[in-house]
């Protein structure tokens, strides 16, 4: 392609070739499955892309303008990874970030940095490839500064291009460098157009040996063009290869320019690594569930048992304290659980008719018979005169909700606490069916007006809970939320701060034929 | 004393046992012990307990083939068993259920006193069958 290598080019080309370009450079962000975030040494966003869309929910050019530290939780970390690439020309870092979604809910992600700069090695901003942990973990990061400076410096030696091009060119090569999957772009004669780090890595090949070769070239064993051949008549299916042992997904896509020319881009993303992960995974809850509960169970029972029989006051004082906070710890460890098991949808959910007013009833005869609570708080549970039809749902998953909106209650009312459940039909209008409402009410601390809107969030907590209770994790609420969803129900909060919250689920009734 | 109930505890980790035995016989219960398998079964037979409570993960046969091994012996068959375990996977408690326990009791999300008043009602439910 014309534009690529930018040599042997005349002047009198260039607002052509620059049309081109960023024609280009366009198709070629839009496609990216990576989102990317172009942004000035200021760190205000200047460019994005709809990968970025996609993900974070903004409209295409609506993040223009604002500060990137606006997207991101970890303030921290962020300027540590900026900070990170300043020194070194060509440098790219790397790290986990939580994305924040314009709808408030948040995305753990990987987040690349690669450094813009001018003719000179000025800085002029930064490229910020995005990709989210949460179907598919990213594999291990790979080193590519070597060849990624071999390329600049080609670009950097070539004295007939404009600036402008050369930026552009750099910006290109960054951003398919920031790329955690393999990418080629094919011309139509059948030759490398295109080849990034990582690719070259897969393939086991030197870039400047394979670019603007013939794909044969690549790898005997691998026909590349018989694939998008198969693909172009199918589009978005993905296939999958073997390269050196590793199972690649490959997906294919064919791209025309303004000039007529077709290329093909091709993505290989590795999933031999999503495998290896997963099955680390499953064995890393396995291990948590059993020996880490293991011993923390018996802390707790040897200190409910000396809670209960110590005679000094001050003793039983200490053991009661210490078994409270071993409770505390167990409830993280099953939040940790019960998290690590919906992100990784090893579950699934299984709805059946489900007697929610039982569930509910049977929770708060368990909290009543706490003592420690019961002097803390009272709680009620208003049952309906008639009994109430069953909902749809998977009842392990409904109680974790259940069980974490009432614990919440109990949690954030810290004195004088009065908790009200309540249940009923919701009888809904026009067309859908009827639902079914329940209510936990307290009276307790409230959520701040400036935290409502993130409380779902995961690991986010309101301030005034965190001065409250430090221990909390911040992950019921974002559980929660997702479980109401999946059982196409409905979650949302009423709170006024330092007065009380009330928290509202409706969830549908199961049909008769369920 | 006449209201006092038999529980098989099959329980490898020796702390928990400690504590498990002194809870229950605080709470007028007999307990007998057994640490692995072969113990367990051979306890039910002899003993005849009201109830078992059963660890899954424990030395040579796992809890889920002594639960199969006692439900195919007739004169035990009919003890009700439960699972007093630190596993509680979706999975794990279906497999418990089919093969025929009562209960499906996480360790770490209960307290002595829950687990007692459990083990009770479980009895209680049990003999008005």
């Amino acid at each position: 392609m014309e534009t690529d290598s930018g040599n042997n080019q005349e002047h009198s080309n260039l607002p052509k070739e620059l049309h081109n370009l960023e024609a280009y450079m366009e198709e070629f962000t839009s496609f990216l499955p990576l989102a990317v975030l172009i942004i000035s040494s200021k760190k205000v966003i200047v460019e994005t892309n709809e990968a970025f869309s996609k993900i974070t929910g903004y409209e295409l050019n609506e993040p223009i303008g604002s500060l990137l530290s606006d997207y991101f939780i970890e303030q921290n970390n962020l300027q540590r990874l900026i900070e990170s690439v300043n020194g070194d020309k060509g440098d790219i870092g790397e790290t986990e970030l939580t994305l924040v979604l314009k709808d408030g809910s948040v995305l753990r992600s990987t987040v690349t940095i690669g450094t813009r700069r001018d003719i000179d090695g000025s800085l002029t901003g930064y490229y910020i490839g995005i990709s989210p942990l949460v179907s598919k973990p990213a594999p291990a990061p790979i080193s590519n500064d070597v060849e990624k400076n071999e390329v600049k410096s080609e670009i950097n030696d070539d004295t007939a291009n404009s600036e402008a091009v050369r930026s552009e060119q750099q910006k290109h090569v960054a951003i398919i460098d920031a790329m955690k999957n393999g990418l080629l772009v094919i011309d139509d004669n059948g030759n490398i157009d295109t080849i990034n780090t990582h690719a070259t890595e897969i393939f086991s090949v030197e870039r400047q040996n394979i670019q603007g070769k013939p794909l044969s070239l690549l790898s005997e064993a691998i026909d590349l063009t018989d694939l998008s051949e198969v693909i172009k008549s199918t589009p978005d299916e993905s296939r999958k290869i073997m390269v050196n042992n590793q199972t690649y997904d490959v997906e294919v896509k064919v791209m025309n320019t303004d000039d007529g020319t077709e290329y093909t881009l091709v993505i290989l993303h590795n999933i031999s690594k999503d495998e290896f992960i997963e099955d680390m995974k499953l064995t890393f809850v396995t291990v948590a569930a059993h020996q880490i509960r293991t011993p923390l169970s018996s802390i707790r029972w040897s200190l409910e048992i000396l809670a209960s029989q110590l005679e000094d006051e001050e003793q039983r004082d200490i053991a009661q304290r210490g078994y409270r906070s071993t409770q505390n710890v167990l409830e993280i460890v099953n939040a940790l659980l019960n998290l690590d098991r919906l992100q990784s949808g090893e579950d699934g959910f299984n709805f059946e008719p489900t007697d929610i007013q039982a569930m509910i009833s049977e929770y708060v005869d368990q909290v009543k018979a706490n003592d420690h609570i019961i002097e803390q708080a009272d709680i009620v549970y208003n049952k309906p005169d008639n009994s109430l039809p069953k909902v749809k749902a998977d009842q392990e998953k409904i109680s974790i909700v259940i069980r974490n909106l009432i614990d919440n209650a109990l949690k954030y009312t810290p004195t004088d606490g009065i908790i009200t459940v309540n249940t009923s039909v919701h009888v809904t209008n026009d067309y859908g069916s009827d639902m079914i409402q329940i209510e936990v009410k307290d009276n307790g601390i409230g959520i701040p007006v400036d935290s409502q809107e993130k409380i779902f969030s995961k690991f986010y907590r309101a301030d005034n809970a965190t001065k409250l209770k430090t221990d909390g994790t911040g992950i019921g609420l974002y559980i929660s939320k997702h479980i109401i969803d999946e059982h196409d129900g409905i979650i949302w909060f009423e709170s006024t701060e330092g007065e009380g919250t009330t928290f509202y689920i409706q969830l549908p009734i199961a049909q008769i034929q369920d | 004393m006449d209201n006092q109930y038999t529980l098989l505890l099959v329980e490898d980790d020796s702390f928990l046992i400690e504590i498990l035995v002194k809870k229950f016989k605080d709470n007028n219960f007999n307990v007998i012990h057994a640490g692995n398998g072969k113990d367990a079964l051979r306890k039910a037979h002899d003993e005849d307990p009201d109830i078992i409570m059963l660890d899954i993960i424990l030395p040579g046969m796992n809890g889920f083939e002594i639960l199969e091994k006692l439900k195919n012996d007739e004169t035990v068959a009919d003890i009700p068993v439960a699972f007093l375990s630190n596993l509680g996977q979706k999975e794990d408690i279906e497999k418990g259920n089919k093969l025929g326990a009562v209960d499906f009791i996480v360790k770490a999300n209960h307290s002595l006193d829950e687990i007692v008043k459990r083990t009770e009602e479980l009895i209680k439910k049990h003999r008005n069958l």
